[in-house]
């Protein structure tokens, strides 16, 4: 006979079993965030390929729509293009006198453009968290790629958050507007330092929460929030988004209010991480 | 074996769902459990012991990729006894009405995310309950329940012909599995 009897174990056993598999799992995840590693790694290399797989048919499905709906606008679009680069030509002679201006004065000034001199990895966000309780995803750069815990991530035109965790091929993002995120943020005009924390019962208006403003600042609304220099994990200058209500706290001596931030993070794709850190001087 | 391997297809296919294709299948950006439904239709159709190890099994997943602060086991513990515990309603109740399952991964769905509330938010001293529950748990409850509706048939289906396999096994090998009968 080719199947042998089972040997029934009563439910109530495994139950306990398991129980004790998951506590151990628990405490050596809250003891050493390393020791799971090897686990997630050998998970990441099943899962993954399946999620590249989705994500192609997906994205075949979306570029076919597109496609279709495309082809008309694109006719007139051509048209008033063309009309367009004309205009835009002589406009750009007249930048370029300017560019050239504009690099001599920041010379003078000793000034450099912030965003374009951090060195950055593309990355594609292959899944994201599957509980409506954070805001994180997954991109498909890891330890292979040169990605470290708390590089800084950066989508379009703006600060989307930080690598929370890196295995081996791929890595973790924790976005600014998740529920236990703080940066250290400034004003842009008037460098007047303050805390941008994300708010889950926020983040359906899409924003996140700014606090501890000095009441003395002179800050309005559409004002526009950088990273600081004062953050220990953002390197300054990235664009946070922009202030869009605050108002005075009851303690008189703060304000608090309102960022919309400029990273749409419902539909993030693509994101830049930025390989070099911030230097706390703690090494 | 024929069992094991389409349980372990659906939890995975369950997850890549929610994980790959979430802003796409989110209404309001709240995107359904689609693993709890697995977990406690199963477990309404087979009993406890299946339930808890596909609890431990779905639960396994969203742990190892998006543990809260990368605290791994959280979602094992609680899907496996949630699995467990629906487990012994297949004991007492064995019905077709579709309200069962419905009205137990409502019940499943709503103690998990008040585990992981009281976890990742209470527990951060944001106590604002009320705010979470309406913005939160309600909505994918609601959701959540209604993919049971459809997704319970779906699975029935799949039950009933594993069951018909199994069958067609025993008899062939002349053996006799009671597995659930105890």
């Amino acid at each position: 006979m080719k199947r042998r009897n089972k040997i029934l174990i009563p439910p109530k056993y495994i139950l306990i079993f398991l129980t004790i598999v998951c506590c151990g799992l628990i405490i050596l995840s809250l003891v050493d965030n390393e020791a799971l590693l090897p686990v997630k790694n050998g998970m990441s290399k099943v899962i993954t390929p399946i999620h590249k797989g989705l994500n192609q048919v997906g994205m075949w499905f979306s570029d076919k729509a597109e496609a279709l709906k495309e082809i008309t606008r694109l006719n007139e679009e051509n048209d008033r293009l063309k009309a367009e680069i004309d205009s835009l030509k002589t406009e750009r002679n007249f930048t370029a006198n300017m560019k050239s201006e504009l690099d001599r004065l920041r010379k003078l000034y000793e000034l450099d453009s912030l965003y374009d001199d951090y060195p950055k990895v593309a990355a594609r966000v292959i899944h994201s968290n599957s509980s409506n309780w954070f805001s994180e995803f997954t991109i498909n750069k890891g330890k292979k790629d040169g990605i470290e815990v708390d590089m800084n991530v950066i989508a379009g035109s703006g600060l989307v958050g930080r690598i929370s965790f890196v295995a081996d091929d791929y890595a973790k993002v924790t976005t600014i507007i998740n529920d236990d995120h703080n940066v250290s943020a400034k004003f842009a005009e008037s460098s007047e330092n303050c805390i941008v924390s994300g708010d889950l019962t926020l983040k359906e208006k899409n924003l996140i929460r700014v606090s501890g403003i000095n009441i003395d600042a002179n800050v309005s609304e559409g004002d526009k929030l950088i990273t600081s220099y004062i953050s220990d994990k953002y390197v300054p200058g990235l664009l946070i988004g922009y202030i869009s209500s605050v108002e005075n706290d009851s303690n008189n001596m703060t304000k608090s209010g309102y960022v919309t931030p400029v990273v749409d993070f419902s539909s993030i794709e693509e994101v830049l991480v930025i390989t070099q850190q911030k230097e706390t001087g703690a090494e | 074996m024929a069992r094991k391997i389409t349980i372990a297809l659906l939890i995975i296919i369950s997850y890549m769902l929610q994980t790959t294709y979430n802003s796409q299948i989110a209404i309001g950006n709240i995107t359904p459990n689609l693993l709890i439904i697995i977990v406690c239709v199963f477990a309404l159709l087979r009993g406890r012991k299946e339930g808890l190890i596909i609890g431990f099994f779905a639960g396994i997943l969203p742990d190892l990729f998006y543990g809260y602060a990368d605290i791994t086991g959280f979602y094992s513990l609680v899907y496996m006894y949630l699995g467990y515990t629906i487990g012994f309603i297949h004991e007492i109740i064995y019905t077709d009405d579709i309200i069962i399952p419905v009205a137990f991964t409502a019940i499943c769905d709503l103690l998990s995310n008040f585990a992981y509330y009281v976890i990742a938010f209470a527990l951060r001293n944001k106590l604002q309950l009320n705010v979470y529950f309406k913005g939160i748990m309600l909505p994918e409850l609601i959701y959540t329940v209604f993919l049971t509706v459809f997704l319970y048939k779906l699975y029935k289906t799949i039950n009933d012909m594993l069951e018909r396999h199994e069958r067609k096994q025993e008899a062939r090998y002349g053996t006799r599995d009671i597995g659930n009968v105890l």
